[in-house]
C-alpha cells in the first residue's frame, strides 16, 4: 500500500515536470514568433537586413575596384571612368537608402533593384577581367614564342598586361602589347573619339555619332618598315567587325586565322622614329555599347582600346 | 450570304498576304539605313536583265550598294527576228511587272535602257528602227506612254559603270577593268573630272582564252596539258596586247587603285575571301591571286563549299550565304574556265605590280549592276 502511494507521487512529480517544460517551451517560442511578426509591419527590418547582408557581400567583391578618381586621367581611360563613375554612383545611392531608418517598402524595393544592377555590373567587370587574363596568357605564350624565334632574351620582352580588376582598360590602353624588339611596330597612345554628326564635337552618344576618329603612335628601335600597313579592327558591341565601306575593309592573316579589318593605315617607317598615325571610320549607324579597337601589325596584335558609346 | 462574305474576304486577303510576304522578304534583305530600292532593266545582246538594288544614302561616298535581285531572260534580241523581238518585249514587260508587283517599286524608281552592244549591232545590221519599235511595244504593254527607254553608247556605259562602282573619293585614282567572256574593257578619268573617260580595250576574255587553250590541247585532254597550253596561250598574243594596251592607256602612272570586275573577278573574290561574301568589292594582292591560281591547278578538290567553310573560324559569319554563293561559283566556272580566267586576270594585274610602287587591287563582284546606281543618281539630279 505504501509502495503504491509513493509510485503515484512519483508519477505526479514527473508529470508536473514535463508540464513545466512544455509550458516554458511554448511561452518562449511564442515570444520569438511575436517579435518577428511585430517587426515586419513596423519598420521592415527583415528585408532591410537581408539587403544589407547582400550589399555587404557585394562590397567585398568591389574592394578590388579602384575609385574612379584614382585612375590616371588620360583620354583613353574615358570608358573606364564612365563605368566606374556609374558603379560608384550606384553604390552611394544604395548606401543612402539602407542608412535611412525611415525607408519605406518602395524605397527598399528600389534598393533591391539597384543592388541587382550593381551585382550585374560587378559581374561584367569580372568577366571582362577573365577575358583579359585569357588574352594575356595567349599573348604571353606568343611573346615567348616570338622571343625564341628572334633569339630575344626573356627579360627584354615587355611584361604582360596587368590582369587584375583594378583598371583593366587603363593598362590595355597605355601599354603596347609587344616591345620594339620584335619584328613588329609597337602602338602607344591609342585614342578613339566619336564625333557628333552635326557639329563635329566629341560625343559619347551612339545616336549622335557621325564618325569615329582615331590615332596612335608607332615605334620600333630596331628596324625600318617601308610601305607597311597597320590594320585597324573595330569590333562592334554585337561582336561583328565594323566595315564602313567595302573599299576600305578587307581580310588579313593572323596566327588564329583570317580576320576582317575595318580600315588600314599605310605608311613608311624609319628606324627609331616616333610616328603618329590617324584614321577615320565613317559608318551609316553606330550601335550602343562597348567598341573594342584592335591594332595589328604583320598579323600580330600590338595595341587595343575599349570605347563606350551610350 | 455568310459563305459569300467568307469567300470575298479570302479573295481580298490573299493578294494582301502575298504582297505583304514579298515585301517582307525584300525588307528583310535590306542592308543600309535610309536606303531606297531601285530597279534597272536593260535590254542587252543576249536578253533582258533586271537588277534590283538597295542604294544607301552614302552610296556615292562609299560605293556601297546591295543587290536584292539579279535576274535575266534570254531572248537573243540582236538576231533581229520577229520571234526574238516578241520574246524581248514579253521579257521586258514581265520583268517590269515583277519589279512593280513583287517588289513594290514605284514606276518612278524603275529605269529601262538598251545597252551599247544592241545599239552597235543594230547600226551594223541597219535595224536601228527595231529599237524604237521595241520601246513603243513595251510602253503599250505596260500602259505607260511616257516611259523613257534610253539607248546608251559604249562611252556612256563605261562612264556609268565607273561612276556606279567606284566611290567618289577614289573616282580619279581608280582604273576600272571589266573582264568579259569575249573581251575586256575599262577605263579611267584622267583629267580629274567626269567629262572624259580614257577607254581601254582587249580582244581577249575568259572564254576566248579558254577556247584558244582547248584548241592547242589537241588529243591530250589532261589538266596538266591544259595548264601547259594555257601558259603558252597567255604568253603569246594576249600578253603582247595587254602590255601594249596598258602602256598606251597611261593608267599605271595615273592610278592608285585597280578595280577588276566581270564573272572571273566575282568567282575569284568569293574563293579568296569568303569572309567578305556580303561585300561588293574585295581587296586582293597579286600574291593572293597567284597562290589561288596555283591552287586551282594543284588542289582543285579543295575548292568546294564544305572545305572552304570548314576553314572559316569566325562564328558570326553567315555560313549559309557563303555556301550558297560558292555553289553558284562552282556551277558557273569549272576548273579549266577558272584557270583560263585567273590566268588572264594575273596577266593584267602583273602590269600594275611594280617592285617599289604597289597598286591596290580590288575584285568587284557586282560590276554588271554598277551602272544602275550611277544612272539612278543621274536621273535624280536631272
Amino acid at each position: 500500500m505504501r509502495d503504491s502511494k509513493s509510485l503515484i507521487l512519483l508519477l505526479l512529480a514527473i508529470f508536473s515536470l514535463v508540464l513545466t517544460f512544455v509550458v516554458f517551451y511554448y511561452f518562449f517560442n511564442e515570444t520569438d514568433n511575436e517579435k518577428i511578426n511585430f517587426a515586419l509591419p513596423k519598420a521592415g527590418l527583415a528585408p532591410k537586413d537581408s539587403l544589407s547582408v547582400k550589399y555587404a557581400s557585394l562590397l567585398n567583391d568591389l574592394n578590388g575596384v579602384p575609385a574612379a578618381s584614382s585612375i590616371e586621367s588620360d583620354s583613353a581611360n574615358a570608358a573606364l571612368f564612365t563605368q566606374l563613375g556609374a558603379l560608384y554612383q550606384l553604390k552611394n545611392e544604395i548606401t543612402a537608402i539602407l542608412k535611412n531608418t525611415n525607408s519605406s517598402t518602395a524605397d527598399l524595393e528600389i534598393a533591391r533593384q539597384k543592388i541587382t544592377e550593381l551585382q550585374q555590373r560587378v559581374e561584367q567587370l569580372n568577366n571582362r577581367n577573365d577575358n583579359i587574363e585569357l588574352e594575356n596568357k595567349r599573348l604571353s605564350a606568343l611573346l615567348s614564342k616570338l622571343a625564341s624565334n628572334f633569339n630575344i632574351p626573356e627579360n627584354m620582352v615587355s611584361a604582360p598586361i596587368a590582369t587584375t580588376v583594378t583598371a583593366p582598360v587603363t593598362k590595355v590602353n597605355s601599354e603596347p602589347i609587344l616591345n620594339s624588339n620584335a619584328g613588329v611596330l609597337s602602338a602607344y597612345n591609342i585614342n578613339l573619339k566619336a564625333l557628333d554628326a552635326e557639329n563635329g564635337d566629341e560625343t559619347n552618344a551612339a545616336t549622335e555619332t557621325g564618325k569615329l576618329v582615331g590615332s596612335f603612335v608607332v615605334k620600333n628601335n630596331l628596324s625600318p618598315f617601308n610601305n607597311t600597313e597597320m590594320m585597324v579592327v573595330l569590333v562592334q558591341p554585337n561582336g561583328r567587325v565594323l566595315q564602313p565601306s567595302p573599299w576600305e575593309s578587307g581580310t588579313f592573316s593572323t596566327a588564329e586565322g583570317k580576320k576582317i579589318y575595318s580600315c588600314k593605315v599605310k605608311f613608311d617607317y624609319r628606324k627609331g622614329e616616333t610616328k603618329q598615325c590617324n584614321f577615320n571610320i565613317n559608318a551609316d549607324q553606330y550601335q550602343k555599347g562597348n567598341y573594342m579597337l584592335q591594332l595589328y601589325h604583320n598579323g600580330i596584335l600590338v595595341g587595343r582600346l575599349v570605347k563606350n558609346l551610350g | 450570304m455568310y459563305q459569300q462574305l467568307r469567300k470575298s474576304l479570302l479573295f481580298f486577303s490573299l493578294p494582301l498576304f502575298w504582297a505583304g510576304s514579298l515585301l517582307g522578304q525584300t525588307k528583310s534583305q535590306l542592308k543600309y539605313e535610309n536606303s531606297q530600292v531601285f530597279a534597272g532593266i536593260e535590254v542587252g545582246s543576249k536578253g533582258v536583265k533586271m537588277s534590283i538594288l538597295e542604294i544607301g544614302k552614302n552610296a556615292k561616298k562609299t560605293g556601297a550598294f546591295n543587290v536584292l535581285k539579279d535576274t535575266a531572260v534570254n531572248t537573243d534580241f540582236i538576231s533581229f527576228t520577229p520571234t526574238s523581238f516578241g520574246a524581248t518585249v514579253k521579257g521586258l514587260s514581265q520583268l517590269y511587272q515583277v519589279a512593280v508587283n513583287e517588289f513594290a517599286i514605284p514606276p518612278s524608281r524603275i529605269f529601262t535602257m538598251v545597252s551599247s552592244g544592241v545599239k552597235m549591232q543594230a547600226e551594223k545590221d541597219n535595224r536601228v528602227s527595231w529599237i524604237g519599235q521595241l520601246a513603243d511595244s513595251f510602253r503599250l504593254r505596260i500602259g505607260d506612254p511616257q516611259r523613257t527607254v534610253d539607248i546608251i553608247d559604249v562611252m556612256g556605259e563605261a562612264k556609268l559603270s565607273h561612276l556606279g562602282i567606284v566611290p567618289e573619293s577614289r573616282r580619279y585614282t581608280t582604273f576600272l577593268i571589266d573582264i568579259g567572256s569575249g573581251n575586256t574593257k575599262g577605263g579611267y578619268f584622267p583629267n580629274g573630272n567626269t567629262n572624259t573617260l580614257r577607254l581601254f580595250e582587249l580582244t581577249w576574255g575568259t572564254k576566248t582564252i579558254n577556247n584558244a587553250t582547248v584548241k592547242r590541247c589537241e588529243e591530250d585532254n589532261s589538266i596538266t596539258n591544259y595548264n601547259r597550253q594555257l601558259t603558252r596561250v597567255l604568253a603569246g598574243d594576249p600578253n603582247n596586247e595587254i602590255i601594249y594596251a596598258v602602256n598606251a592607256s597611261g593608267a599605271y602612272e595615273m592610278s592608285d587603285y585597280i578595280a577588276i570586275s566581270g564573272g572571273i573577278a566575282w568567282s575569284v573574290a568569293n574563293y579568296i575571301s569568303p569572309e567578305l561574301i556580303e561585300n561588293s568589292v574585295v581587296p586582293v594582292t597579286y600574291a593572293d591571286v597567284l597562290a589561288f591560281s596555283d591552287r586551282i591547278f594543284k588542289e582543285y578538290e579543295t575548292l568546294n563549299a564544305d572545305q572552304i567553310i570548314a576553314d572559316i573560324k569566325d562564328p558570326l559569319l553567315d555560313k549559309k550565304i557563303i555556301r550558297s554563293e560558292l555553289k553558284k561559283v562552282n556551277q558557273v566556272f569549272d576548273q579549266r574556265a577558272l584557270m583560263a580566267g585567273t590566268g588572264l586576270l594575273l596577266k593584267i594585274m602583273r602590269q600594275f605590280e611594280g617592285i617599289y610602287e604597289k597598286k591596290q587591287f580590288y575584285l568587284v563582284k557586282n560590276g554588271q549592276v554598277g551602272w544602275i546606281s550611277a544612272y539612278v543618281d543621274q536621273q535624280i539630279n536631272k
